[in-house]
């Protein structure tokens, strides 16, 4: 552990770090362009020059690349550090362009951040600006070469860390250019993380062009919803409209970066035709009047069907609030079936794998990185837990073997494109033909990645045996809490609830009937906030509120609670309405198509009006702890306890 | 000591010294296989192979005081004992033969004349660093050479000089020419291995150094060719010859020293290093050409601060020049003569490096354009003071960047602020250049 | 002695009250004598347009973020050639407190204060005032100014034709 003395503060760090780490755990930010947390030291920015007054070395280095030493004693204050650092940015600015006021960057802008720190004020040079011809780099990134320092971490980013390779630098001196060979869309699925690592407006989100600027931004920390990995989010929110998504740093899951799917794909929560207004048969009503309907169908629906034809149909959707809520409700209406799954293998499977998954035993993304042999069995990591690819790439960079097993027809499963996707995972595998095959014995960190099928209960074994972490994708972002739910209650899924139990009727929240089971369903109510068929075949539709739009937890595949926080008001956003709606001419408390709830917020307001009186609490009993989740911390692992398993 | 007739092609002077590398050149054409071997080549090999360890041979290198000759002046023998002996896995051996500094072309010289030390020198180096596999890493432009170097690698196969079990000693090296397909910064030793990886030829950080982690990982030495090429010489006359072949008692050996400019004979000759200045511009290169004085002149390439007439007896060695503000370099110097504007030779000579700046770090990529510009501006007539303050800036300043290409294109601007500082002062004030006509 | 002392004071006082009764009055008898206020008094803003007929507006958020009391608010769009302009731009001028801190900010010359002072209204819905209410045909306090042949973007000219810009690099060329 070196102990050194940076601006008269000591500091005592892990061996490895650099001077500029040991400063910034002190409080100093030392500027810096190509260094960054996730992809390592360059060199080429040279702005985080220090003083080495005293120690092993000397004179002015670059804080990033020196690997802190014990006696060593830096000046970040130093007159000739000052003025180096001054310098770069000068020679940066050099060919600038003048674009701040029309440049999406400006805000949050690391290059404008560091001029100010870095002193430079007036422009002295005369000269004329290099200038660069645009790409087009496909529908959510935006390209802007004018504005590049040439601090290489696109390029580092997208080649190294993510594997992708239809993305470099070309070019020499100040010609030096990012880009593709041509122009087309970016291929990698993680090439959306350009927009967050690149420290000026090279790189924009198309999507969120010009909507408004970082200062403005609504932002909560969030978890994102489309799949089960969980990764940490900040959703920015302007006027009532979603605008964007930025990773959040979480050492455990998802480290400094996001998919392209959990950054781009959230316009449903814009969507014109999203639910806003409670429905009764497609007519628009107070809420007092759709709850009032829906406990009289629900009676209606028991005298016709008889109350057991009802099911109570929740999904691996739905916040854990409203999913531990559910078995009040099914209670209270005496429904004969409650289901947290629709489907009966992914219910099946989320069981299984909750019942073996002990805290030991899961395997966090960070201990993937840190494998060093990885077994993929019956996994599309692309489709169902990119960012699990990415760590997985991580650990195959520093040496890990990766696996893959064949499934039983003795080829990989391709996937809905009709295209085999392991040839894109960014990682070499070798291919076995059984998890027995595989040396485990041989290595001191094993991960076995499992996506759910046959092979369950054999990876289960040779996890067992052999001491392997596991991690399995499930199929939505809370399927680990309604799995765990499902046990406790006793609940099937709505497939078989159909089949065996002859269920004619279902209130849905947040779940997606498939379409083989609609037509043999009265669906009474729905609560959702999306426009699906579930929806539009609802006799009663309740707005519920999108994940942005109130608090919640959701627990991971891995059995990671973690909580998400209300980012932005629900209602119609403020771009495209009428006028004379806005500014409000006329002084209301009720936001344009703003009468979304939460989602448990309406279950516990049915569960009193069918007659309980007790005040509900949330996270009562076993769940005690994720009461006062913090939502900035790297969430919470459940306990064996707490899983269910002894 | 023989009386040698000292000649390249096209010009001829009698002087009456050894030539180690020189010696074998005949006139008009490149030496045959069976000439070198006949005048007393390869023997170093076979005395080594037969005779030395590995260790004596560094030993022997490290004694003869011989100094890199691409321009940093590193002992030679003492970068061949960083590399360590213990690691597993295979060692490198990279023969820098990039040779882009401008003013510098002893190498191609060297080659075009005789490449036979410079391939017996790589074996026994081979030898002492315990390298099965050497590259010679030679400029595109250089055609005549490589093709020297091809021809001169396959008779010595042939002749069981090079390959398999080399003169039944046990020991088995190769030798593999790599045309650059690359820049002036392919020159630089670790922008080089990124070449030769068929990476982009980006300079690495050091630590770590070549010689314990370079060409694909592994230890690795990267020597000048007109070092490799006095190998030989030292293994068979002894280290204490060499030595005594300089001028100076704290100099080791001779340099190609290759002459351009205002003087009558412009030539690469051999001559011992400690020789004075003056002594070199009066002696072989035939003095001043007629109508010209000296000004000044760039004693190693055009990275090294001017000399001027100030620095006449300044012994050319590695450490008298640096004592007296500049460097030996590569031994190209370039003489100008009182008609030169020397802002205008600085300018010239720091558009060159900001062309070849490879565009990694900053200082380099926008401070030389910079300097360029301010030049230029001055040379315009169009410069104040705070050019000068700016010029400054830049000389301390770009010492800081990723390698040694930006400090090194500061030289010649260093040059002219400490010993022309004048001569920058009137461009300002008249606001003109005093060497160009009126217009 | 203090009576004398006292009415003596009294006496000061009002005489020095008194001679004002004979001295100018400064009452500027408004509306119809009117004050006119130097160029540079901060009143009425508007928002200007560049010499080329423009608007200069670019919705930066600089003005809005620079307002102490959040009185502006704008939304900004794209037009087809990628001209950055305000979609709508709104000033309520019942919260304005006419600092020029928008003016000082704004990096276009587009937002000024003019002299106009004369904008009260009976209905305060009145005093919100849009972009079509603020915007000015003329260029304002700043006649030569446009952005946009400096920013580089490739609006009012091509890219790499300003004239502080070298023509783009050709990134396939290997030449210098």
């Amino acid at each position: 552990m070196p102990k050194l003395i940076i601006d008269n503060i000591p500091v005592e760090v892990t061996q490895g770090k650099t001077v500029l780490e040991a400063a910034k755990s002190v409080g100093i930010t030392i500027p810096h362009f190509c260094w960054h947390p996730a992809l390592g030291k360059a060199g080429a920015c040279r702005v985080c020059a220090v003083k080495m007054v005293d120690g092993p070395v000397k004179g002015i280095q670059m804080s990033c690349m020196l690997e802190a030493q014990d006696g060593m004693v830096v000046s970040t204050t130093d007159a000739e550090a000052m003025a180096m650092r001054k310098q770069v940015i000068e020679w940066l600015m050099i060919n600038h362009p003048h674009d701040c006021p029309v440049c999406d960057e400006g805000g949050e802008c690391q290059l404008q951040d560091y001029t100010i720190a870095g002193g430079h004020g007036l422009r002295r040079y005369t000269g004329k600006k290099r200038t660069h011809v645009n790409q087009y780099l496909g529908p959510h990134i935006e390209h802007e070469m004018n504005r590049c320092i040439q601090c290489y971490r696109c390029v580092r980013f997208y080649q190294e860390f993510a594997g992708g390779t239809d993305f470099g630098v070309m070019g020499s001196a100040g010609r030096i250019y990012y880009g593709r060979v041509a122009d087309g869309p970016l291929e990698s699925p993680f090439a959306g993380n350009l927009v967050d690592i690149c420290p000026t407006g090279v790189f924009t989100d198309k999507t969120a062009r010009f909507r408004a600027r970082y200062w403005d931004y609504d932002m909560a920390p969030s978890v994102c919803p489309h799949c089960s990995l969980g990764c940490n989010t900040v959703p920015a929110a302007r006027y009532r409209e979603l605008l964007k998504v930025i990773a959040r740093q979480n050492d455990a899951v998802n480290g400094w970066f996001l998919c392209d799917k959990g950054r781009f794909t959230n316009s449903a929560v814009n969507a014109p035709e999203r639910p806003r207004v409670p429905l009764i048969d497609g007519r628009q009503v107070a809420w007092e009047e759709a709850l009032a309907a829906l406990l009289l169908r629900i009676r209606e629906i028991g005298t016709e069907y008889g109350a057991e034809s009802l099911a109570i149909v929740g999904s691996s959707g739905l916040s854990m609030e409203a999913a531990s809520l559910l078995h009040l409700l099914h209670e209270k209406t005496g429904a004969g079936s409650l289901c947290y799954f629709v489907d009966a293998g992914e219910a099946q499977q989320s069981a299984t794998v909750t019942a073996c998954l002990n805290e030991q035993a899961s395997a966090s993304m960070a201990d993937i990185q840190a494998a060093d042999l990885i077994a993929l069995v019956e996994c599309d990591l692309l489709q169902d837990g990119p960012m699990m690819a990415l760590a997985v790439r991580q650990a195959w960079r520093r040496g890990a073997k990766i696996s893959l097993v064949e499934d039983a027809a003795g080829t990989v499963a391709q996937n809905d494109n009709g295209l085999n996707s392991t040839d894109k995972l960014p990682f070499e595998v070798e291919r076995v033909a059984s998890l027995i095959d595989i040396p485990f014995a041989d290595a001191a960190h094993p991960v076995i990645i499992f996506g759910g099928g046959d092979k369950m209960s054999e990876v289960m074994a040779e996890a067992g045996k052999t001491g392997a972490k596991l991690a399995c994708l499930l199929g939505g972002p809370n399927s680990f809490g309604a799995a765990l739910l499902a046990k406790e209650y006793g609940a099937i899924s709505l497939a078989e609830a159909v089949a065996d139990k002859k269920v004619r009727a279902v209130v849905s929240v947040e779940a997606d009937i498939p379409p083989e089971l609609l037509p043999k369903l009265v669906v009474v109510a729905t609560l959702d906030w999306r426009n699906t068929e579930t929806v539009k075949a609802a006799h009663i539709v309740l707005p519920t509120t999108a994940w942005v739009e109130m608090d919640g937890t959701y627990i991971n595949n891995e059995g990671r609670a973690q909580r998400f926080k209300k980012v932005m008001q629900p209602g119609l956003p403020i771009k495209g309405l009428n006028p004379s709606l806005h500014p409000p001419r006329e002084h209301t408390p009720l936001v344009p198509g703003g009468q979304s709830r939460p989602a448990w917020e309406i279950l516990v307001d049915i569960v009193h009006r069918l007659g309980s009186e007790e005040d509900i609490q949330l996270f009562a009993g076993q769940w005690q702890r994720l009461r006062d989740l913090d939502a900035t911390g790297n969430g919470l692992l459940l306990t064996d306890i707490e899983r269910g398993i002894k | 000591m023989k009386l040698v007739p000292m000649r390249r092609m096209g010009t001829r002077c009698n002087v009456i010294m050894e030539q180690p590398l020189f010696q074998h050149n005949k006139p008009g054409r490149c030496v045959t296989f069976a000439e070198y071997r006949d005048e007393g080549g390869f023997a170093a090999l076979q005395k080594a192979l037969k005779e030395l360890s590995p260790k004596q041979v560094e030993q022997a290198v490290s004694d003869s005081g011989l100094r890199g000759r691409g321009g940093a002046g590193f002992p030679t023998g003492r970068k061949w004992s960083f590399v360590p002996r213990d690691l597993p896995g295979p060692r490198w051996l990279i023969c820098n033969c990039d040779e882009m500094e401008p003013g510098t072309y002893k190498d191609r010289v060297l080659l075009e004349a005789n490449p036979y030390s410079l391939l017996e020198g790589i074996v026994l180096a081979s030898y002492a660093i315990g390298v099965r596999h050497a590259f010679i890493f030679i400029r595109r432009g250089y055609e005549t050479a490589t093709a020297n170097l091809q021809r001169g690698i396959t008779e010595c196969l042939a002749a069981g000089l090079l390959g398999e079990n080399i003169l039944g000693s046990g020991f088995s090296c190769t030798i593999d020419v790599h045309s650059s397909a690359g820049r002036y910064i392919c020159g630089e030793e670790t922008a080089l291995m990124n070449a030769l990886e068929g990476k982009r030829a980006n300079p690495r950080a050091k630590p770590p150094f070549p010689a314990v982690k370079g060409l694909w990982g592994g230890p690795t030495v990267v020597n000048n060719a007109e070092s490799l090429a006095n190998v030989p010489g030292i293994i068979s006359k002894g280290p204490a010859w060499f030595k005594a072949l300089a001028r100076t008692p704290e100099a080791a050996g001779m340099k190609l020293f290759c002459i351009s400019g205002h003087v009558v004979n412009r030539s690469c000759f051999e001559l011992p290093l400690g020789m004075e200045l003056g002594e070199i511009i009066e002696g072989p290169c035939g003095g001043m050409r007629p109508g010209s004085r000296f000004k000044a002149c760039l004693p190693g390439g055009a990275s090294t601060p001017y000399f001027s007439a100030e620095h006449w007896q300044v012994p050319m060695d590695f450490d008298p020049v640096a004592k007296a503000g500049s460097r030996l370099g590569t031994g190209g110097i370039v003489i100008f003569d009182q008609d030169t504007c020397l802002v205008a030779a600085t300018l010239n000579l720091v558009r060159f490096y900001a062309r070849e700046s490879c565009g990694w770090c900053t200082p380099c990529r926008e401070g030389l354009p910079y300097v360029v510009h301010v030049l230029e501006t001055i040379e315009a007539g169009k410069g104040s003071r705070e050019h000068i303050a700016i010029l400054q800036d830049h000389i301390k300043l770009l010492n800081y960047a990723f390698c040694a290409l930006a400090p090194g294109a500061m030289g010649p601007v260093q040059g002219l602020l400490n010993n022309f500082m004048d001569e920058l002062e009137e461009h300002i004030d008249k606001q003109r250049c005093p060497f160009k006509a009126r217009e | 002695m203090s009576v004398i002392n006292d009415t003596k004071a009294i006496l000061v006082g009002m005489w020095t009250t008194w001679k004002h009764i004979f001295g100018p009055s400064v009452t500027v008898q408004y509306p119809e004598e009117k004050r006119i206020p130097s160029p540079r008094y901060r009143a009425r803003i508007v928002l200007t347009r560049d010499p080329d007929g423009g608007e200069r507006c670019v919705a930066c958020y600089l003005c809005s973020a620079a307002c102490p009391v959040d009185c502006i608010s704008m939304q900004s769009a794209e037009q087809e050639n990628g001209r950055r302009y305000a979609l709508w731009f709104r000033i309520n001028f019942s919260r304005c407190i006419f600092c020029g801190l928008c003016a000082e900010a704004c990096p276009t010359m587009a937002i000024q204060m003019t002299p106009d002072y004369e904008i009260c209204n009976r209905d305060i819905m009145n005093l919100l005032y849009e972009k079509e209410d603020l915007l000015i045909d003329g260029c304002g306090k700043a006649p030569d100014y446009n952005f946009y042949h400096h920013a580089g973007i490739g609006v009012t000219q091509p890219r790499g034709a300003g004239d502080e810009e070298r023509p783009p690099v050709d990134v396939r060329s290997l030449l210098p």
